[in-house]
């Protein structure tokens, strides 16, 4: 048999024997390799643990910071909804004759959703609902900027489709992201319960007809507010509507007809108007009411996806107030309230910024509020019998050549026919009895209506210098 | 509105500041009468140097005041009313009955 080689030390061997010196030294070697590896193995565990505790130490840290980060971003989500909310009207403001309502459902998230009604320097009331794409911080920041534009041009003009250039105009150099807002404005003369409006892509307002129990809708043609990509297209057209006594208008945003049910079927327009009929007739709070729990059962407890906000408004006829207040709706009064003394010191403020807007001199100003004055305060104290249910109704007009104010209550009247002289011998040290006397001093003309609740008074203004205060 | 009363001397000042027509300043002008028959002054000077805005009911309060004062042997005075004061005063009639002096120099030689 031919001797083969064997190991690494070049021993040789046959079949038959066995070289020990050589399997020792494999061994051996396998031995130190093996040894070697253990070690090896052992550092590279270590290695590895002390990675995998410095990982999991990294990770705890890692979700102690996201855990802050998440409560701080659950704080500003929930001051960022507090400053949604307090966007919101908390009450809204009083009219003669209109009655208001409003519901606002949330979601849970930051919404975009904004409504307001004020009333105008001209005492129209402004009627804002406005809707802007997104959630979160910010649509809430863009809604909360879209307020304010709204009221600083609200305040300025009182053309809802100039209103609309304007604020799209600002909000298309604040706004550098996809966000936009859809809105729509009303400005209604309580008087002649004329509305004229401008939509920018805003879902259609309803109007509920109550002599007829129809619906119609509200459109104007105008695009989106605050979307760069639109600015040089943008356009509002302005539209108007009448509104009768009793007629309803629901405004309304997306959220509302979007609200699905399990089968993913949208509430809709249709349904909407369906409700708005069959509801029409009802208190505009109990309407509202009512509209949300068709579309809640229409849901079947199907979640919202987004929030919606409902705004309504119900006219009645200012046929009263104008044929009690001497003027007619040719004169376009303006139209003021007062219940309380608070309510006085504005209406005062009011009517007086409109004298002197049209030039009237300090001393006119000055007469001007006694008898104002004196009107509301007789209408509060003597009228309503200081009853703060009870509206004293303001109609005025200024001109640079006259001012005219009528103040009606809603009292039983007094026997103006029959006023004695605060300057008799016998009333002179009377504590009372003053107040018309002044301002009959003060006006060029004072006129009663036969029940004896309303006074109106005429000034004729002829500019020029003081007279003498 | 602010009263500013004083009691020093022969008669009892009372500053108005601002606008009288509120009831809690009617009150705290009756107050300040009170106050003036208290310390034993039969003589109330109403200084409207400073009132801006006097109502009828206002004016009504005074005349009640100076009732109040000619009751008990005394006297009320107006000083220093000015502008739409002055004249809503003067058309009420208040100068047929009451006291009305233009300045401080003018109340002092009044009332020696």
């Amino acid at each position: 048999m031919a001797p083969k080689p064997a190991a690494a030390n070049g021993a040789f061997v046959t079949e038959d024997s066995i070289d020990y010196r050589v399997l020792y030294e494999e061994e051996r070697a396998r031995c130190q390799e093996a040894t070697r590896s253990r070690a090896g193995l052992e550092t590279a565990n270590a290695r590895l643990e002390a990675a995998l505790a410095a990982s999991q130490k990294e990770l705890r840290q890692a979700q102690t910071r996201l855990d802050k980060a998440r409560a701080e971003i659950d704080e500003e989500m929930e001051i960022a909804k507090s400053v949604q909310a307090g966007l919101l009207p908390g009450e809204l403001p009083e009219f003669v004759n209109l009655k208001t309502a409003d519901t606002y459902i949330p979601t849970g998230k930051v919404g975009g959703d904004l409504y307001d009604i004020t009333i105008t320097p001209t005492q129209k009331v402004a009627i804002l609902i406005f809707d802007v794409s997104g959630h979160g911080i910010p649509a809430a920041l863009i809604a909360a900027m879209a307020k304010m534009l709204f009221a600083h041009y609200i305040e300025k003009l009182e053309s809802p489709s100039v209103v609309f250039s304007e604020v799209n105009k600002r909000l298309c150099s604040f706004i550098n992201t996809d966000h936009y807002l859809t809105a729509f404005l009303g400005i209604l003369d309580p008087i002649r319960n004329r509305m004229v409006y401008a939509r920018a892509g805003h879902v259609r307002p309803l109007v509920y007809r109550a002599a007829t129990g129809e619906v119609d809708t509200l459109g104007a043609k105008g695009f989106f507010i605050g979307h760069s990509a639109l600015i040089d297209i943008a356009e509002y057209t302005e539209e108007s509507v009448t509104l009768s006594p009793g007629d309803k208008v629901l405004f309304y945003t997306d959220g509302l007809t979007e609200g699905s049910n399990a089968s993913h079927d949208f509430y809709g327009v249709d349904r909407l108007r369906g409700a708005v009929e069959r509801n029409g007739a009802l208190e505009p709070q109990d309407f509202l009411d009512a509209v949300l729990e068709d579309q809640t059962k229409f849901r079947n407890g199907h979640p919202l996806r987004d929030d919606f906000s409902m705004l309504c408004i119900e006219t009645s006829s200012a046929e009263w107030v104008l044929r009690e207040s001497g003027f007619t709706a040719d004169d376009q009064p303006r139209m003021l309230m007062a219940s309380t003394y608070v309510d006085i010191d504005h209406v005062c403020s009011v009517v007086l910024r409109g004298l002197d807007d049209n030039g009237y001199s300090d001393a006119d100003i000055k007469r001007a509020k006694i008898c104002v004055f004196e009107m509301l305060m007789n209408a509060i104290e003597h009228g309503n019998r200081n009853d703060p249910a009870k509206r004293a109704v303001v109609l005025y007009t200024i001109s640079p050549d006259e001012l005219k104010v009528s103040v009606v209550d809603e009292g039983e009247g007094f026997d103006y026919e029959h006023l004695p002289n605060p300057l008799a011998p016998e009333n002179l040290l009377k504590d009372h009895g003053r107040g018309v006397f002044i301002i009959r001093e003060y006006m060029d003309e004072v006129q009663f209506n036969s029940k004896g609740n309303r006074m109106l008074v005429v000034k004729r203004h002829h500019g020029g210098a003081d007279h003498g205060i | 509105m602010e009263f500013k009363l004083s009691l020093t001397g022969s008669f009892g000042k009372i500053e108005m500041i601002g606008q009288f027509w509120e009831h809690g300043d009617f009150a705290a002008f009756e107050k300040a009468i009170e106050d003036c028959l208290g310390q034993g002054l039969t003589i109330a000077v109403v200084d409207l140097s400073r009132l801006t805005f006097v109502s009828s009911q206002g004016l009504g309060r005074l005349v009640r005041a100076y009732s109040k004062m000619r009751e008990a042997g005394g006297e009320l005075a107006l000083l220093s009313p000015l502008g739409s004061v002055r004249e809503t005063i003067e058309i009420a009639g208040f100068a047929d009955f009451m006291n009305i002096y233009n300045s401080e120099a003018e109340l002092a030689e009044a009332l020696g």
